[in-house]
């Protein structure tokens, strides 16, 4: 190890005194370690909330609905109001200047644009 | 060339209209004044609220074994130090790299976030920063050992175990499994003794209280990292009943940012480092008072303001994008409506397509949850409402707070909100004046009642946060 690395401490050490069991023993090299983990889906999944009244607060319950205000529309590109919407591309814009600049845009950039909102289209 | 950036603020673009009427006055006087306001902004510019510090403690052996270790495990940052004392001993970035050194090839870990000039003995490239949150929820237990073999080691810890009671914040209403498995991990790998966990927002209203910022009703609204929690508080206690939680959070504004910014200058796409615009996103950005009123502002802006690259896009043509040699016009990036387009998030988060309510709106939801209706409460929670959490540390959210919960609460209601005294550092001030309490123990368990009581016990375990 460079001396500077040893120096600034970086590297996490490999032995630490106060745990009962090591990281190299519980995880040994060559095994798949940690892509068995549960994510947050399978988690809420094995709570099996069902069972419980559902009046309890949980963590799926506890989410908020989705917004009663009227949706804002703003213009992809610049950010100002956009009360216009492009049919060929799907993107909002609010004026003529950047409606040409929007017939301009390759079409990675319309999808990236869109993905912002999460309106693009995802072929899976 | 160094990447230069140009803030459109309101009085420059007041300034513009007035040189557009008197176009006399020159351009010289416009330069001069410009440069007069950023010596003045230099001066009173924000102070940054996240500085890590991992010093390595010295003074572990001279606390007893019955002095708690409080943990404040939030996703942005992880906090470690000792009940009573008033700030963290260790603080750092919870994220996790696992590089190859290019010398010997061998894997390592590297804990927080570090100088970037020392990672380049290492190979980064196959291994990014990651974190043991999914949403807000700890789901990943090797990276969390990871943080608390480093947070443990930087504390100073040297015996054959952590002798001491642990106190570890976690979500509000945590699954099962990531509670028991943090015990776990807690009891059977650091030899804790015993552990508590409490919600680090109610800590923090805690805290707030007792310095008389808020009373005993009153509302916590925390926007985070991941998400943001709106948290009633009847005599004292949280009740989880009433709560909300939007995920949506500071995270989500500076990456809303980094996009906009690199779709906006695609050359420089690769210098936006997500680090790079948090720091832009702490300095420059404000929440409107209406979203409305300063884009109004912002269209009055003259044609030669904007850079001209942007004006250059509008030819037809992808070519233009690519072979146009680079002036110095490019490097020069104008950050205007972003400033508020960004936070603006917070409230709308339909405007990055999470179809849920915004923060202002969550106040009236939680208010709705509460299982009596009782007026009376419904206005002493509105008359102490308590902002936390990292990502309300922008100028103009109370004041656009305040007329949002206006607008759904009935005509004359008694609204009062308050920042906490320090949004970032409260929840684990708070926890630390818990733990040093003389009630604690009660509300701890051990080792023992882990391992006999089992998983059911381990979902109805509620923590009382007055002693």
């Amino acid at each position: 190890m460079e001396s500077e690395v040893v120096e600034a401490e970086l590297v996490l050490p490999t032995h630490l005194s106060f745990k009962k069991v090591q990281m190299y023993e519980k995880y040994p090299k060559g095994q798949s370690r940690g892509r068995h983990w549960k994510h947050l889906k399978q988690i809420l999944q094995a709570e099996n909330l069902q069972n419980y009244p559902p009046d309890e607060p949980n963590y799926v319950n506890i989410e908020s609905p989705p917004s009663m205000h009227p949706s804002m529309k703003i213009c992809d590109i610049t950010g100002l109001e956009a009360p216009y919407h492009d049919p060929r591309t799907n993107l909002r814009y609010a004026n003529t200047e950047v409606f040409k600049q929007i017939r301009a845009l390759p079409n990675e950039y319309v999808q990236r644009y869109l993905a912002l909102r999460n309106a693009a289209v995802v072929l899976k | 060339f160094p990447i230069s950036i140009i803030v459109v603020s309101r009085t420059s673009l007041k300034l513009h209209a007035y040189l557009r009427e008197r176009p006399e006055r020159g351009r010289r006087k416009l330069l001069s004044f410009i440069s007069f306001r950023r010596e003045r902004k230099r001066r009173r510019s924000r102070k940054m609220p996240f500085i890590s510090q991992i010093q390595r403690q010295s003074d572990y052996a001279y606390f007893p074994s019955d002095t708690p270790i409080v943990i404040d495990n939030g996703a942005s940052y992880f906090r470690i130090g000792w009940a009573g004392e008033n700030d963290p001993r260790v603080i750092f970035r919870n994220i996790v790299q696992r590089p190859r050194h290019k010398g010997t090839g061998e894997t390592v870990t590297i804990v927080g976030d570090h100088d970037p000039a020392l990672l380049r003995y290492f190979d980064c490239t196959r291994s990014g920063p990651r974190s043991a949150f999914d949403n807000n929820v700890v789901y990943q237990f090797e990276i969390m050992e990871y943080i608390l073999d480093f947070g443990f080691d930087r504390l100073g810890a040297n015996g054959s175990q952590i002798d001491h009671p642990v106190l570890i914040t976690e979500c509000v209403c945590n699954p099962v499994h990531s509670r028991s498995k943090m015990s776990e991990l807690l009891f059977e790998t650091y030899g804790v003794p015993s552990v508590a966990f409490g919600v680090d927002a109610a800590f923090s209203y805690k805290y707030n209280q007792r310095h008389g910022i808020c009373n005993e009703d009153g509302l916590a609204i925390c926007p985070g990292f991941n998400t943001t929690h709106v948290i009633p508080f009847v005599a004292g206690e949280p009740v989880y009943k009433g709560c909300t939680r939007t995920n949506i959070g500071g995270y989500h504004v500076t990456d809303y940012m980094k996009q906009l910014l690199s779709l906006k200058y695609p050359h420089h796409m690769a210098r936006f480092t997500w680090e790079k615009v948090e720091d832009l996103k702490m300095e420059h950005c404000y929440i409107a008072p209406t979203y409305a009123s300063e884009t109004q502002l912002f269209q009055e802006i003259d044609r030669t303001f904007v850079p001209k690259s942007e004006a250059e896009t509008s030819q037809p043509g992808s070519e233009v994008l690519k072979s146009r040699p680079l002036t110095q016009e490019d490097f020069k990036i104008v950050l205007g409506i972003e400033r508020f387009r960004c936070p603006e998030v917070l409230f709308n988060p339909n405007l990055v397509g999470i179809g849920q309510a915004g923060v202002d709106e969550m106040a009236g939801v939680s208010i709705r949850r509460l299982p009596e209706k009782d007026e009376e409460l419904e206005k002493r929670l509105t008359s102490s409402i308590l902002m936390t959490g990292g990502s309300c540390l922008y100028p103009g959210m109370c004041e656009r707070l305040e007329a949002g919960i206006r607008m759904i609460r009935p005509c004359g209601a008694p609204i009062k909100i308050v920042r906490a005294l320090d949004p970032v550092l409260d929840a684990w001030r708070g926890a630390s004046a818990y733990a040093a309490s003389a009630q604690f123990p009660q509300q701890t368990f051990t080792r023992m009642d882990y391992f006999e009581k089992g998983e059911d016990w381990i979902r109805g375990y509620k923590f009382r946060y007055t002693l």
